[in-house]
């Protein structure tokens, strides 16, 4: 079956060369849909709500982060806590834009964590005691947000939803090759090496070269439920 | 709140700067010699309807990058370019890979829908590029080229997204879409820019499917 059969509608399978989705996949975003349309609920919200919750757990993640004593004393490195800041702020935001689509939609917002990653950051929380460890659990964070908003943008209808999903994917994507940019320099022993104003970087280890982009293409295979984090 | 720009419309993707006609989702009509592109593969990406073109679209982006790839690893080897540090040089061999791959990806798609696939690459890009590769001297200049060449595809991507009907190809943008970030985000470290500088991924400087093809 051809990308262009007459009988494909947005939401049904395209067999053939290039075709990622899976029988499994669509068996669940049928039954999903079938769930809503029984509910009389827009799906879309619940995927945004979702989406939404996860933004709210990182949050959260950074905050704990950058309270720690080794991100906060005058010593750590400045470029590593102005990205973590920056991170933050960005997820601030895309809570923000969920909030205002989900509000043209005529829905309430999330404003609770992602019940999931939220527990994951309460169990790491306590053995934070040193920076890779602290970045290691913002990349799982960050994994998280990136995967479930690209699914994301293969379940919304509405078009402004999935622009939105699509532009926070790429940067919570963008956040999680930082991070791991930075524990390969942690672990290197050349994250002093980054001296803000001081670059260009040419002197980096080897490693940071590719430490960013393991794949050519990202999956989403740590992306949440897509109703975990509807408003109930 | 930093502000999301509106998602660029799909009537303005898919005509770009004044070409005429919305293409139909996947409607399968074209107006393009079939022949001649049996000979030269698609070069014509207003021809092509929907996500087909942008499919099209993206396979000229990707064998653009390939190729740019390349003509940096050949002026090195001439030695008209001072080597590499070894994170550059590293990112290079990553980099190129990926493209490759996406390049395999989008002409599947494209010839899964019983079109030729895309042998060239998006020549009105290469038309910038190309007097900055040649002008650049060490790696700073190189990889100024490869960020804008990664930014701009990257743009395209979200661009043609906002525009796609048919889920399967969404997938693939979407999976692709996120690793050319990834890899504007280490060349933004590379130059000491931040690296991770908006809250929202951008369509700005997004190619259209008016490009020319060669």
């Amino acid at each position: 079956m051809s990308l262009c059969h007459p009988l494909l509608g947005r939401r049904q399978v395209v067999a053939g060369a290039g075709a990622l989705v899976t029988q499994a996949v669509v068996a669940t975003l049928l039954s999903r849909r079938a769930a809503f349309a029984q509910a009389g609920e827009n799906p879309d919200v619940a995927v945004l709500q979702t989406a939404t919750s996860i933004d709210n757990a990182a949050l959260a993640a950074y905050d704990a982060v950058l309270g720690l004593a080794f991100v906060t004393v005058p010593s750590a490195n400045p470029l590593v806590v102005s990205v973590l800041r920056a991170a933050r702020s960005h997820h601030a935001d895309h809570v923000l834009a969920y909030d205002d689509v989900l509000s043209k939609l005529g829905a309430p917002p999330q404003d609770a964590s992602n019940p999931a990653v939220a527990r994951m950051v309460a169990n790491e929380r306590g053995g934070l005691t040193d920076l890779v460890r602290a970045l290691d659990l913002l990349l799982r964070v960050e994994t998280v947000a990136a995967h479930t908003a690209q699914r994301a943008v293969g379940l919304l209808d509405n078009a402004v939803a999935r622009a939105v999903s699509e532009a926070v994917a790429g940067t919570e994507a963008q956040h999680a090759a930082v991070l791991r940019m930075l524990v390969t320099l942690v672990n290197e022993k050349a994250v002093a090496l980054l001296v803000p104003g001081k670059g260009p970087f040419g002197n980096l280890p080897p490693a940071a070269g590719d430490a960013g982009t393991p794949e050519a293409f990202t999956g989403t295979d740590e992306a949440r439920p897509p109703t975990e984090g509807a408003v109930r | 709140m930093k502000a999301l720009g509106q998602p660029l419309g799909r009537r303005a993707f898919l005509l770009g700067a004044g070409a005429a006609g919305l293409g139909v989702a996947c409607s399968g009509a074209t107006t393009g010699d079939v022949t001649e592109e049996e000979v030269t593969g698609i070069t014509r990406l207003d021809r092509l309807a929907g996500d087909l073109a942008i499919a099209a679209l993206a396979s000229s982006l990707e064998n653009l990058a390939v190729a740019t790839y390349d003509a940096v690893r050949k002026r090195l080897a001439d030695g008209k370019l001072e080597a590499l540090p070894p994170a550059l040089a590293r990112y290079v061999g990553a980099a190129a890979a990926h493209h490759e791959e996406h390049a395999k990806a989008w002409n599947g798609v494209v010839t899964g829908a019983g079109r030729p696939g895309v042998t060239g690459v998006n020549l009105t890009l290469k038309t910038r590029l190309e007097p900055m590769i040649v002008t650049a001297r060490d790696y700073v200049g190189v990889a100024t080229v490869f960020l804008e060449l990664e930014s701009i595809t990257a743009a395209t991507y979200l661009a043609g997204i906002a525009a796609m009907s048919n889920n399967a190809a969404l997938k693939i943008a979407s999976s692709v879409h996120t690793v050319e970030l990834q890899h504007v985000a280490f060349l933004n470290l590379l130059l000491d820019r931040p690296p991770v500088p908006d809250s929202f991924a951008k369509t700005d400087g997004a190619r259209s499917t008016t490009d020319t093809v060669g």
